[in-house]
């Protein structure tokens, strides 16, 4: 019942041999077992048709998931241009994809859609090879679309199969955000991949932001709109909060990247909402919905918090395993992280790897948002890392 | 151990959810986020009182597809759990049936009645299967939950009832006004109906030149008396009549009305310059007449219609000769 795992990244020019060599160089180091699954990320510079033929040509028809990304996280660090693959095996693994465009239009339908796809496939609760639902969403179709789409496929995968993923994106360039299935690349889409094996699964997640100031109450808010805290206009209160910055309706989106709002949950963490602009009435829009009449509070993070922070979701995913060793982990990282990082980026990763062990095969991607449980429900996550760990299988 | 901060704005939350719902809908749906969301339950099943109150339907889920989860659970089998009841494994079921259809591992989880005072609205089951139990404050939130919850629902009632009602009243407003449209519409036909009756029962028939003949048909009250008196001079002077046949042939009942009729006809059309002639006069009819005192004396009668137009036309001749 072994599992083995390898992941390979380049940054050849040429996407076609680029996917061929991460495959060949993948395939390789699983002494050329037939992968159960493959995970791959490509940057936005890639013409990832292109890419995925060059992978396919080598790996045939075993399954393949991932999705454009704002980096891509590899052994050898963090690449602004490259492909990464991550190949899967073990001998009681099963991977099922499918892959459905609609997501702006229809959250709920296009997610179920997909899921019904392997439904079939999802763990009895008296199965002893639990699931983990691999989820790659659109991240340009918005945070609300996106957590509307998590909730449909939550009731359908259960706590049973809990999910993880990302919201594909670029380098902030808000350009590119494909997301791929098999021989299928496509825009607004939203990809699922079931994977099943008696292996021990982890997840970690957390994000490093601590709140500042006072409480405020959302009293009123559409969607992932705000327009009060507190009865006062939301852009007037962040102002409040933050006066030393000198916030205006044109220079809000600059100036709040390192000030979040944070939603807090009943496991102690707080939820961080990213604020993306104000209007000129005074209302903030926000990356993903912000229900009437939540307590809130504006975070903030340094560079040691995030760090640390880091550091902590590879730990919770590892002791997850149970002590069995970590045989292979993905890594979603925020793209808005790096800018507050600045020269430490690679020290996140680094802080990472230090407890994922640094012969242990990771592929990781920056994203436009973080797929994963929170307080063992799924929820979509913002400046935060998660850390999906695959343990050995018991013997 | 939740900190002061969390539980306040966990609180405050579910505190607030009376306040934003509108609708069915939004109170399921608040409901469910927050179970999930703010307090973690990882499948939360949401079950509504039917319609013919004698069962709770699962109306909506989160965590598991609605139909995967017990359909229907039997009002009798929870009405006599009032408080909300934790359950952890492995001890014995509480309730009468599993919502989850005793297949899901669970560990533990909570069943919530939904209350308006006796009655119970809802009630809300929340599981979970990879977290730790329930804590006491956790089973507090869901408490305040439900109380909001009920509260929420009893508006919600309130607001139907109240719209169930104003829309009943409108429609018996919208009833009334095409009832009273449709009797106008009918009282407008029969207001025509009557005219054109009116019409057929005075009907002035030139016979010859200067002779007009009014056969009295049907009943002649106070109305119609005078329409035959206003028709026989309307009549006279269109026709330049020189005498007029009154036919009584198929009166069958000569009353005191008609009498009074024959006279006032009479007497008009004399002051016209022309003559009434009557026919038909049955010897009953002439003795009723009489008895009414009628004076038949300045009257021209003949006992038949034919004799009465020969009359007539033997006077008209005459007179262009």
């Amino acid at each position: 019942m072994a599992m083995f795992a390898s992941a390979a990244t380049s940054c050849l020019d040429d996407g076609y041999e680029a996917g061929r060599l991460v495959a060949i160089q993948a395939l390789a180091s699983l002494q050329d077992v037939r992968p159960g699954l493959l995970v791959a990320f490509i940057t936005e510079q890639y013409e990832h048709t292109e890419v995925v033929r060059g992978i396919r040509s080598v790996t045939s028809s075993a399954p393949l998931i991932g999705s454009c990304a704002g980096g891509v996280i590899g052994a050898e660090g963090i690449l602004k241009k490259g492909v990464g693959l991550l190949a899967l095996h073990g001998e009681d693994l099963q991977a099922k994809v499918a892959l459905e465009v609609g997501l702006r239009q229809n959250p709920t339908q296009t997610a179920e859609r997909a899921i019904e796809q392997i439904e079939a496939y999802l763990p009895d609760p008296s199965d002893p090879r639990p699931g983990t639902m691999l989820v790659f969403s659109d991240g340009l179709t918005g945070g609300a679309t996106i957590d509307e789409a998590l909730h449909a496929a939550y009731a359908m995968s259960g706590p049973l199969c809990p999910i993880v993923g990302a919201a594909s994106g670029d380098d902030i360039h808000f350009q590119k955000a494909s997301v791929f299935v098999n021989d299928q690349v496509v825009d607004n889409g939203f990809a699922v991949a079931l994977l099943r094996t008696s292996a021990p699964t982890g997840i970690g997640v957390c994000h490093g932001w601590h709140p500042i100031g006072p409480r405020i109450v959302v009293t009123h808010s559409e969607r992932n709109i705000a327009y009060e805290f507190n009865k006062q206009p939301a852009f007037e209160v962040y102002h409040q909060v933050l006066p030393h910055l000198d916030l205006t309706i044109e220079n809000f989106h600059d100036k709040v990247h390192f000030y979040p709002l944070g939603l807090p949950q009943i496991n102690g963490a707080s939820l961080v909402r990213v604020p993306v602009h104000a209007n000129p009435d005074g209302s903030i829009e926000f990356l993903a919905d912000l229900p009437e009449n939540t307590v809130a509070h504006i975070l903030e993070g340094s560079r040691a918090t995030l760090l640390e922070a880091a550091q902590d979701a590879a730990r919770q995913a590892v002791a997850a395993l149970n002590g069995r060793p970590l045989v292979a982990a993905l890594i979603v990282d925020c793209v808005s992280r790096p800018p507050l990082l600045g020269n430490e980026t690679a020290t996140e990763i680094e802080r990472i790897r230090d407890v994922l062990g640094h012969t242990t095969p990771v592929l990781g991607m920056y994203s436009f948002g973080e797929l994963a449980p929170n307080a063992g429900v799924v929820a979509f996550h913002n400046k935060t890392v998660v850390v999906y760990a695959i343990g050995q299988a018991y013997p | 151990m939740l900190s002061r901060e969390v539980e306040l704005a966990v609180l405050y939350e579910i505190a607030s959810i009376s306040k934003r719902t509108r609708s069915l809908n939004d109170i399921v749906k608040l409901t469910l986020d927050k179970s999930q969301r703010l307090i973690g339950a990882e499948v939360v099943v949401f079950y509504l009182i039917a319609a013919a109150q004698d069962a709770l339907q699962a109306h909506a889920t989160r965590g598991i597809r609605l139909s995967q989860v017990q359909p229907s659970i039997p009002l009798s089998s929870l009405e006599s759990i009032v408080t909300t009841t934790l359950w952890n494994a492995p001890q014995p079921f509480p309730w009468p049936i599993d919502p989850l259809l005793a297949d899901y591992p669970i560990k533990s989880s909570l069943g919530i009645p939904i209350r308006d005072g006796d009655t119970l609205l809802a009630w809300l089951y929340a599981a979970r299967i990879n977290l730790d139990s329930f804590s006491p404050s956790e089973v507090t939130f869901y408490n305040v939950l439900a109380d909001q919850v009920a509260s929420s629902l009893e508006m919600m009632i309130a607001r139907e009832r109240e719209q169930e009602y104003y829309a009943n009243l409108i429609a018996a407003n919208q009833q009334l006004e095409q009832t009273l449209a449709e009797l106008t519409s009918a009282h407008q036909r029969q207001e025509q109906l009557i005219q054109t009756i009116n019409q057929l029962s005075v009907p002035i028939l030139p016979v010859g030149p200067g002779v007009l003949l009014l056969p009295l048909i049907g009943l002649v009250d106070h109305q119609r008396s005078e329409q035959i008196t206003s028709a026989i001079l309307e009549g006279t002077m269109r026709h330049r009549a020189r005498v007029i046949i009154l036919d009584l042939t198929v009166i069958a009942v000569m009353d005191e009305q008609i009498g009074q009729t024959l006279l006032n006809a009479t007497r008009s059309v004399r002051l016209l310059g022309s003559s009434v002639v009557l026919t038909g006069i049955q010897p009953q009819m002439a003795q009723t007449l009489v008895h009414l005192g009628v004076d038949l004396s300045g009257m021209i009668t003949r006992s038949t219609l034919h004799e009465g137009i020969a009359y007539a036309l033997s006077r008209t001749s005459d007179s262009r000769r």
